[in-house]
């Protein structure tokens, strides 16, 4: 007879969990949306990364607005 | 913006400043986004003279201001907000910070952090001070930052605080 499967400890603190869009957001959110995979990839950059990736944005943020100008 | 050379002049001077605002936040790991860089700087006589030197340097104007004036000794030498237009992009100058212009830079700068980045080593505002300030401001673009800043706080107890890693590089 096999033996009886022991049951689950309940965890101490659950992490809550959201899902939505059959999608665990919790794993990349907390509570407030921010996106923690986001800031986890930020924190893997060094600063001067960090700053790089920054200009780069500036750039493409002043060539689309370059672009919007010159629209008829 | 050209960040490196911006950090660069500055060190060059030998401004005594450290980096708040929204490049503070960016260089603490979050993804806000910023067109200039913020220093507080030490309001003496002498450090004020290096910052008219460094501003003269990078053909600084105040921003915004049809007439292109440069920056001269007693622009800066006061608690007030100085937006400069530089030949490598915006660096705002401020004598201080908080609701009132009541933090300045001696209230900040023992727990500030040192980073190093383009070659320079230079001073930035503690996450947590950061935050503190930015509560304090208490105005819907500073709470959302805030929110992001905790989180990044949350995250990052092996990143910049800690030396060892590559966030403190």
């Amino acid at each position: 007879m096999p033996r009886p499967k022991p049951k689950a400890k309940p965890r101490a603190n659950p992490k809550p969990r959201d899902i939505r869009f059959g999608h665990d957001l919790s794993e990349i959110q907390n509570a407030d949306g921010v996106d923690l995979a986001l800031i986890r990839a930020n924190l893997r950059l060094s600063v001067e990364e960090r700053l790089l990736a920054l200009e780069a944005q500036i750039r493409l943020a002043d060539a689309l607005d370059a672009a919007r100008k010159k629209k008829p | 913006m050209n960040f490196g050379l911006a950090l660069q002049a500055l060190a060059q001077h030998e401004i005594e400043f450290l980096v708040v605002a929204g490049v503070a936040a960016i260089a603490h790991g979050a993804s806000t986004m910023t067109r200039d860089l913020g220093i507080l700087y030490r309001l003496t006589p002498e450090n004020v003279e290096r910052l008219v030197r460094a501003f003269q340097e990078l053909d600084a104007v105040s921003y915004g201001d049809p007439r292109r004036l440069p920056f001269e000794f007693s622009h800066l030498n006061n608690t007030g907000h100085h937006l400069a237009e530089t030949r490598i992009g915006r660096i705002d100058a401020l004598g201080s910070i908080g609701n009132d212009g009541e933090i300045v830079y001696e209230d900040v700068i023992d727990d500030a952090i040192t980073l190093e980045a383009f070659g320079v080593s230079f001073r930035c505002i503690a996450l947590e001070r950061l935050i503190a300030v930015k509560e304090a401001l208490g105005r819907p673009k500073e709470l959302l930052a805030v929110m992001e800043l905790k989180a990044v706080a949350s995250q990052s107890d092996a990143s910049l605080n800690d030396p060892g890693t590559r966030g403190g590089a």
